[in-house]
């Protein structure tokens, strides 16, 4: 890392310097050639330069037309997709509108139909169109929605019920099959936020014999198993996992165990709970050695995160009283600047590193 | 991190057209590129300093109610200010994200403990309070996130006083049409304010964020002002809606013009359908500003190339659409028509545009 004791010959006395000076010193410390380093400067650039120089008005304006306004490509690019959006966006609603007006006029088999219908369209165009392997995925993302409103149709026509566990149930288990044939991660969330439902529909409906502690151990150990074998294969190169579902993933299993084990501590049977405190002690060692090894701040923010808000849960059981509310604003403080430093530190150890 | 190699080769960059004259303290730019590496937050930093702020100062408050301690108000007085003052010295002295979350909290739950010790029962005071806080702090110190929540408190501190004394929302849209223009004079004159490397340069990150969600937020208020007003007789809201409407119609043709100028686009070709369908828009949603503000927020963000900017204009836009549709006094079926013609619409523009293009590709 550079310091900023940075100096160059004679200069030291006026730390201002002309071309000529500054040509010296870029020649004098490393011999390049600008065509091969054009990277285009940006605002950031831009704006430190203009505080620290004698760049005139006029100058800046010139920088900022050249390299971060945009040219006219830009513009016909960004009204192309505007315009075709919008009109996509409003023709759709308007389909969607017109069936919603004359929906309670429809006989039972049309609107079974209409979806079903719409079930078989999609399907095909994803099946037989030689189309590329995203839209084939999202258009069967599309049929797997498809197959809830259907199932929800069904049970508005037929009084089955729309909050129902045994329609989350079937929607689960009749989209599974596209869920492991297209590995498509928006297709894999919807699956893993439907079993979730229908787990705790079931206790609520059903089975009735599960406190939030067991539920939430439950929960916690299903989808913590899921994402720690993710995280395994991906850590091992067999499958690429997008950034954003691993971190809503995460965020999904972390919030559980938080939510479950603070239940735990103000429900008072330790017994209850051992099963979800050791299982998340497991997987938080776990998720932050992964994050070492892959160079993620996003794991070690949110499992902090989650420990913050379980201690003050552990502080204000201890205490009882309502003092202790001052020593969790400060601990707070004091634990969010510590996470706060640490990920700086590590950022800044790891962009080293590259 | 960027290395010395790199900075120089930028400043090499930098350099390209503007010799002779060109001069640069090295030092000084070499020091602001290593603060700005060693305070350079991703997107979880932000999110865990502005959760940890909500929560420290939540529970500060909370245990100032729970402990009975709000009805000592000299205490608060003395406390508040201590904390004030301290969160400002720390800023100002260490000027590093790490203190961020714990200045932050203080400086809020200070101010908070100094009005509410001032024991006021007169608003305008209050207002008048947080104004004269806000500035001060921003005069003071200038760090982005306080610097924008102090200029959101300067803003919203005129708005509540105009609102409190006068309850007229003429006076709120008058207000609005100053933010507009305000906001079009800095996202267009981002060179001058640079130049001028002054105290409005330092903060033109928060301002021209503060600005705009200032904007969206007050057109969103006049908006739902009228909608709760609808039915009482003496109802200035709608005349409001349609003055802003049209200010915001102006500044959208004016930002247009500027822009077709910009790229010296001058056939009646190009000109006269581009208003012409400007002008049908901005006409058919006369009711709700809400769209135009967002259509507004959009081409001059995106022209500027201002990403946060373009990512509220777009939520914007689509919210205000919803509520637009929404509220229309219309039929379901009259709606759907509507919008099916309105996205034909739209497609065909689109076709008809890239049909020149492919045609002026062929030839």
């Amino acid at each position: 890392m550079w310091k900023t004791s940075y100096r160059v010959s004679d200069s030291e006395a006026s730390p201002t310097f002309n071309l000529f000076q500054i040509h010296s010193i870029t020649e004098n410390y490393h011999n390049f050639s600008l065509d091969l380093i054009m990277e285009k400067l940006n605002r950031e650039d831009i704006s430190i330069a203009s505080k620290h120089s004698n760049l005139s008005r006029e100058q800046i304006e010139n920088l900022l037309e050249e390299n971060v306004y945009v040219n006219t490509k830009d513009w016909k690019r960004f009204l192309d997709v505007f315009l075709l959006v919008l009109g996509i966006g409003f023709v759709v609603s308007g389909i969607i509108f017109f069936f919603a007006f004359n929906w309670a006029d429809l006989n039972k088999f049309i609107k079974i139909g209409i979806i079903l219908l719409l079930l078989v369209a999609t399907v095909l165009c994803a099946l037989i169109l030689k189309i590329n392997e995203v839209y084939r995925n999202t258009l069967l993302t599309a049929a797997s929605m498809l197959v809830g409103v259907l199932f929800a149709v069904f049970g508005q026509i037929y009084q089955t019920g729309a909050n129902a566990y045994d329609f989350f149930l079937a929607w689960t288990i009749f989209i599974t099959i596209w869920v492991i044939a297209t590995r498509f991660y928006p297709l894999f969330l919807l699956h893993i936020i439907l079993i979730n439902t229908t787990i705790f529909l079931f206790n609520d409906q059903v089975l009735n014999s599960f406190d939030p502690v067991s539920m939430s151990t439950l929960l916690f150990f299903i989808n913590g198993s899921a994402l720690t074998a993710l995280l395994s294969l991906n850590h091992y190169r067999k499958i690429q996992i997008p950034l954003w579902f691993r971190n809503t993933f995460t965020l999904i299993v972390t919030s559980i165990a938080t939510i479950g084990l603070c239940y735990l501590i103000f429900d008072s049977r330790l017994l209850n709970g051992l099963l979800l405190i050791f299982g998340t002690l497991a997987c938080y060692s776990y998720y932050i050695y992964y994050a070492l090894q892959t160079k993620s701040t996003f794991f070690i923010g949110t499992i902090a995160f989650s420990i913050l808000i379980i201690t003050n849960c552990l502080l204000i059981r201890i205490f009882e009283d309502e003092f202790v509310l001052i020593i969790i604003s400060l601990f707070v403080i004091i634990m969010v600047t510590a996470i706060i430093k640490l990920l700086l530190n590590l950022q800044r150890k790891w962009t080293n590193e590259k | 991190m960027k290395n010395k190699q790199e900075i120089l080769n930028k400043i090499e960059l930098l350099s390209k057209g503007n010799e002779p004259n060109f001069q640069i303290n090295i030092n000084d730019t070499l020091t602001a590129y290593q603060h700005l590496e060693e305070n350079r937050s991703n997107l979880t930093i932000k999110i865990l300093s502005i959760l940890g702020v909500i929560l420290s100062v939540l529970s500060f408050l909370g245990a100032l109610f729970l402990l009975n301690i709000l009805n000592d108000k000299l205490n608060l007085i003395i406390c508040g200010s201590i904390f004030l003052v301290l969160s400002l010295y720390c800023i100002k002295k260490y000027n590093a994200i790490i203190i961020d979350t714990a200045s932050i909290a203080f400086y809020i739950a200070g101010g908070w403990m100094l009005i509410y010790g001032f024991d006021i029962h007169d608003l305008n005071y209050i207002f008048i309070l947080c104004f004269i806080i806000s500035l001060c702090t921003l005069l003071i110190v200038q760090r982005h996130l306080l610097s924008l929540l102090n200029i959101l408190g300067i803003i919203y501190s005129i708005i509540a006083l105009i609102n409190h004394n006068y309850q007229n929302i003429l006076f709120i849209t008058l207000i609005n049409a100053i933010l507009i223009i305000t906001l079009i004079y800095f996202l267009s004159h981002e060179a001058v304010v640079l130049s001028k490397r002054n105290l409005i340069s330092t903060i033109y990150n928060p301002l021209r964020l503060g600005l705009i969600l200032a904007t969206v937020a007050t057109t969103a208020f006049i908006i739902l002002s009228h909608y709760e007003t609808y039915n009482e007789q003496v109802n200035n809201n709608s005349f409001a809606l349609y003055i802003l409407s049209v200010l915001y119609a102006f500044a959208i043709l004016w930002v247009v013009y500027k822009i077709t100028s910009k790229f010296e686009i001058t056939t009646s070709k190009v000109l006269f359908p581009t208003y012409a369908l400007l002008i049908l828009m901005l006409g058919s949603t006369v009711i709700n500003p809400g769209i135009a503000c967002s259509i507004l927020l959009i081409l001059t963000c995106f022209n500027y190339q201002y990403r946060m900017g373009l990512s509220i204009g777009l939520i914007s836009l689509l919210l205000s659409l919803w509520h637009f549709y929404y509220n229309l006094t219309f039929s379901l079926l009259v709606k759907s028509l509507i919008l099916v013609i309105s996205g034909l619409l739209f497609l065909a523009i689109y076709f008809v545009i890239n049909s020149n293009k492919i045609n002026n590709e062929k030839i």
